[in-house]
């Protein structure tokens, strides 16, 4: 690697683990170009790309129009023709535009045209509550992706992910829809940016226990971690599985624990009909039936659009207390 | 033997095969060999194929609406693997899972054939940044219909080629009709060149009946994009036949179908190469029935074609890096197991 | 809450139970103790005792028909908000105070719909994992009590089946040997012990098997219960012709109990033969319980003692049996010629013979109990037809007496859970 020589662990936030994989990819393969709204001179709405134009100039930080559909074609166009584009979708809100692009063009080609090409390019956006950003600017819609088949989807939940995952993302021949979590962009940690916590496509279990496992992604492994850390105050051992990605989805890490403790919360910030914390519930009732000793149950976002009030907003999605007070009850202690 | 100083020749012989593959699609639904039948016949536009593929360089790219059998003919693709294509077989071009809407073949430059009205115009843009930012001097072409030009992603893309001047040529191929929705029912504004230089983009419209025409405008265009200045033209035509095999078009009348079936390119090209003495009539008649030859054998090819093999379903959704999707059968195994 | 009450083992080899007769029937109210339903096992017929009071909500298995062992009888509410059901060590609560709730408010208690779907579903409820363990292990899952969520059966339910734990007090088999003899013994272990161990000694021609719905509530409510087979009876082969070579094995296993002294508890001859052993170790008894006990006076059915020991046929011994209990005990002809058979082999003539003959009881135990100080007490039903409940008052005043109404010469049988409550 040529120019600052980067300490292999660092004190990090999850911000700038993605600037560092984004330099660290762009000066690693030059047809990595970033493309969207504000990611040049304005460094991105939420800062991610800051300063990158300096050392890339805006030939690889193309600055676009307001034009997110266009965008997300023009990063499927590109990477069909030897570009591996960086496409920032500045909220995971604005899908609604962009998913002719995603879900009918990016997701579909390789499939479509009977395997001849695919589409290595990378949507970045954020998604998630937190800021008061209203019904438009919170949601978290990993769900649609997931939906989708032809899209690899990676949600981070640290800083170290951030890095690795972005990073194994630039190498992958598919198109990944990355959502980063707009509320952890200032979370701190140290990070190895030499090896990651586990390979592409492989679930963490962030914490180990015996009686309950929860299996969440995103923020929501935070919030599961304080749930946990609280309950084992009261000898209630729970095991906290941080998927990383969603697809692929390492189910084989969620059975394997579910078969040991027999109780399942699966937690997520998105709306719960429909969505991504209904299809873990189904996967496990289906996979784990004859281990379970209590119903899978599902945490998630309520099913309503994100208020912009911060009473309501924090009360539409789950929390540590209500975590707490689930498990309490599936546990009966 | 000289060779004329004129390409009409050639471009009769492309657009001959392109009207007489288009006719065995339609047998080829009629003998129940078509997968599905959303088979869109490019039957009168066959000067736009013929004549805006023929400035296209080999090295350059292109993506097609859904109505893009003619194009993809037009630079070179193989008829045989084509209708096999249709046909949903194996030999096809994208191992009959595309079909008609979808065709594609990268060693041709055909990013791709779409079934979104618009869906792939913004990928030649993409096409173009790359070929700008990686040095190559090709360029990009996306074929659409006067349908996409009610579609906001065209306005889009062409502000961005416009805005980076990147080596891409927008062709709308106007046959008037967005499915049973005459143009003039579907905007006030049917002067789609203006449109184009709004944005900043090189443009013309042409006659899709006089192919050489169609040929002389693409090129100018094309060189234009080769050089950095984007460009658009819109190609007038008459789609022969309704929007889909099955259409009787209702939308239209006898009358206004007899009129637009005259304007021709393919017996507009006949009668110049007999009138300039560049062929007669038996000539012309051979090649005819060449052609139909070679056309006829497309369907024997693809009735004689294997189906996908069954465990292809699940092959090409991700890369090769990541497992194929469990097979439901396989997951119903696994969990019902006794 | 619904609370389920289920079939209980009411032998080691029981596996089915016959429900003879409901003695309530849905939408009665009734009182813990009382009983509501009578099973036939393979060896005798038991009331199946309400464990709290509560209100009759549906019969599952009819009278007549046949259940597996932990087969749900019948749902009842017990009036307690959400807990779990298995309630029997509560305090028991006044029936005027379930009462007393306003409708309104015991409504929500009672969820008709749900309970009167419940039959429709399939087996018993429990969790997948239970499921599972009970299938590998070859469990039957309708033999084994829920303790999660509305009655559901989870896995450690299960698993304690497969290696019990003293989390239920299941009976389990032992033996003890008195001089070289093998003498038949049954042990409860509670979850917890909070009291001494209570040394039960049966009635004739009963067998330990008598005291096994007794022996689980004394052993829910944390008293370790031992009970043996008397010389003659059940698994006790050795012969015993009087109470003093009963009470001799009964002292012997007494011996092998720990170093704490035991609550004895007698029952008809079990009475004289505790009075006896009080006598012999009355450092190893710290208190005596004697339950229609035989020797204080001489009036007695001769006619059942005799008769009891000789029946020939079935139907002589249920026309005997009827005499014991309040309510009719129904057998099926097979027990009753299997009892029949057994007696007829006459082991307990001469037992029988030394106990009573034309003229009424021929022994005597007063002198034992004036003997004996520790704290002692008498327990009669005041319907008991075998021996009269007014020879309590020849016990002495030092002898407490409880008479329990409604209850026959085997009141552990009609009101067994007011027979434990005197143990708490």
């Amino acid at each position: 690697m040529e120019g600052i020589a980067v300490m292999a662990r660092t004190e990090t936030t999850y911000r700038d683990a993605l600037r560092q994989a984004l330099q660290d990819a762009m000066r690693a393969d030059d047809t990595i170009v970033v493309i969207g709204e504000e990611v040049g001179a304005y460094g991105g709405a939420y800062g991610v790309t800051r300063d990158l134009i300096t050392e890339f100039g805006a030939g690889r930080l193309i600055d676009t129009p307001i034009s997110e559909p266009a965008i997300v074609g023009v990063a499927v166009g590109a990477a069909m023709t030897g570009l591996r584009p960086v496409a920032e979708l500045m909220y995971v809100d604005f899908l609604g535009l962009v998913m002719d692009q995603l879900a009918n063009q990016a997701a579909k080609i390789r499939y479509m045209f009977g395997g001849q090409i695919g589409v290595p390019m990378v949507l970045r956006t954020q998604g998630g509550t937190g800021r008061s950003a209203g019904a438009q600017h919170s949601q978290s819609l990993e769900g649609w992706i997931m939906h989708t088949p032809g899209l690899r989807l990676a949600m981070p939940a640290t800083a170290a992910d951030a890095y690795h995952l972005l990073r194994h993302s630039l190498t992958l021949p598919d198109p990944v829809v990355f959502i980063e979590h707009k509320s952890l962009y200032t979370r701190k940690e140290t990070v190895d940016f030499d090896t990651p916590p586990a390979p592409w496509g492989h679930a963490v279990i962030r914490r180990e226990g015996h009686d309950l496992t929860l299996v969440t992604y995103s923020r929501m492994v935070h919030v599961a971690l304080a749930a946990a850390e609280h309950l084992d105050g009261d000898g209630i051992a729970i095991e906290v599985i941080d998927l990383r990605t969603l697809n692929p989805l390492d189910m084989a890490t969620v059975i394997a624990s579910v078969e040991r403790t027999g109780r399942a919360v699966v937690v997520s910030e998105g709306p719960l009909t429909g969505g991504v914390a209904s299809e873990l519930a189904a996967r496990i009732g289906e996979e784990c039936f004859d281990y379970l000793e209590a119903p899978v149950i599902r945490l998630a976002g309520e099913d309503i659009p994100i208020p912009v009030s911060p009473d309501l907003e924090s009360a539409s999605i789950p929390t540590a207390p209500l975590i707490i007070e689930t498990v309490r009850r599936m546990l009966r202690r | 033997m000289t060779l004329p100083n004129t390409r009409l020749p050639e471009f009769y012989r492309t657009m001959r095969r392109i009207r007489t593959f288009e006719e065995r699609v339609a047998e080829l639904y009629a003998r129940g060999l078509s997968a599905g039948s959303m088979l869109h016949l490019s039957i009168g536009e066959e000067g736009a194929a013929a004549g805006v593929a023929a400035a296209m360089r080999p090295d350059d790219s292109f993506t097609t609406h859904h109505r893009g059998h003619g194009i993809f003919l037009a630079r070179g693709a193989d008829p045989g693997r084509m209708m096999a294509e249709i046909g949903g077989k194996e030999s096809g071009y994208c191992r009959g899972k595309g079909g008609s809407m979808h065709i594609a073949d990268m060693a041709l430059g055909h990013l791709g054939a779409n079934a979104i009205v618009g869906g792939g115009i913004p990928h030649v843009v993409g096409a173009g940044l790359s070929y700008k930012r990686l040095g190559s001097d090709a360029i990009s072409v996306a074929f659409f219909g006067d349908g996409a030009m009610q579609q906001g992603l065209l306005y889009e893309s062409m502000n961005m080629a416009a805005l980076w001047d990147l080596p891409v040529l927008f062709v709308c191929i106007n046959n008037q009709y967005g499915m049973g929705t005459r143009i003039d029912r579907a905007t006030r504004s049917i002067e789609f060149d203006r449109r184009a230089e709004a944005f900043g983009l090189a443009a013309a419209m042409v006659d899709g009946e006089d192919v050489e025409a169609v040929h002389r405008t693409a090129q100018a265009l094309a060189d234009g994009a080769r050089a950095g200045r984007p460009g658009y033209m819109a190609v007038s035509c008459f789609r022969f036949f309704g929007h889909g095999r099955m259409d009787k078009s209702p939308y239209r009348t006898a009358d206004e179908e007899a009129l637009g079936r005259k304007r021709d390119p393919v017996a507009r090209a006949r009668d110049a190469l007999l009138s300039q003495g560049l062929g007669d009539a038996a000539a012309l008649d051979a090649l005819d029935a060449e052609v139909a030859r070679e056309m006829d054998a497309t369907i024997d090819f693809t009735a004689a074609a294997a189906a996908p093999p069954g465990a292809s379903m699940f092959r090409d959704v991700f890369g090769p890096d990541q497992p194929e999707p469990e097979p439901l059968r396989v997951r119903l195994d696994r969990i019902l197991a006794a | 809450m619904i609370a389920e009450l289920t079939l209980p083992r009411l032998g080691e080899t029981m596996e089915t139970g016959r429900v003879a007769a409901w003695l309530k029937q849905p939408g009665d109210r009734f009182r813990r103790g009382e009983t509501l339903v009578e099973i036939e096992s393979d060896k005798t017929v038991v009331e199946m005792p309400a464990l709290a009071d509560g209100v009759l909500h549906e019969i599952v298995v009819e009278a007549g028909q046949d259940a597996d062992v932990g087969a749900v009888l019948c749902r009842y509410d017990d009036g307690q908000d959400g807990a779990p059901a298995a309630a029997d060590t509560r305090e028991p609560v006044p029936a005027a105070a379930t009462q007393s709730v306003p409708a309104a408010v015991a409504t929500p208690a009672l969820p008709a719909a749900p309970v009167a779907e419940a039959d429709t579903r399939v087996g018993a409820r429990a969790t997948p994992l239970a499921r599972r363990i009970a299938r590998q292990n070859g469990v039957t899952l309708a033999e084994v009590p829920g303790t999660g969520p509305r009655g559901r059966i989870e896995a450690d339910d299960v698993r304690a089946r497969v290696q019990p734990r003293p989390d239920a007090p299941a009976a389990t088999v032992g033996e003890a040997t008195v001089a070289g003899d093998h003498v038949e013994r049954r042990d409860w272990i509670p979850v917890q012990v909070t009291g001494p161990r209570i040394l039960l000694l049966h009635g004739l021609a009963a067998d330990v098997q008598s005291w096994a719905v007794l022996a689980a509530l004394l052993a829910r409510g944390g008293r370790p219960v031992t009970a043996i087979d008397l010389p003659g009876h059940g698994g006790t082969a050795v012969a015993g012709s009087d109470v003093d070579a009963a009470a001799s094995v009964a002292a012997g296993v007494l011996d092998q109990l720990g170093d704490e002294p035991v609550d004895l508890v007698g029952h008809s001859l079990g009475g004289a033969v505790a009075v006896r052993v009080a006598r012999l170790r009355p450092e190893r008894v710290a208190r005596l319980t004697l339950i229609a006990p035989a020797g204080l006076d001489r009036a007695i059915d001769t006619e059942f003692v005799d008769g009891i020991v000789r029946v020939t046929s079935a139907g002589a011994l249920a026309h005997l049996l009827r005499r014991l209990v309040v309510r009719p005990a129904a057998m099926t002809p097979a027990q009753l010629a299997a009892l029949a058979t057994e007696l007829g082999r006459g082991r307990l003539v001469a037992l029988a013979d030394s106990l009573a003959d034309a003229g009424g009881q021929r022994i005597d135990i007063t002198a034992d109990l004036r003997a004996v100080d520790m704290p002692t007490r008498i327990v009669w039903g005041l319907l008991d037809r075998i021996i009269p409940w007014t020879q309590a008052k020849e016990a002495g005043s030092r002898c407490a007496i409880h008479l329990i109404a409604d209850a026959g010469h085997v009141p552990h049988w009609d009101q067994p859970a007011e027979v434990a409550a005197l143990f708490r």
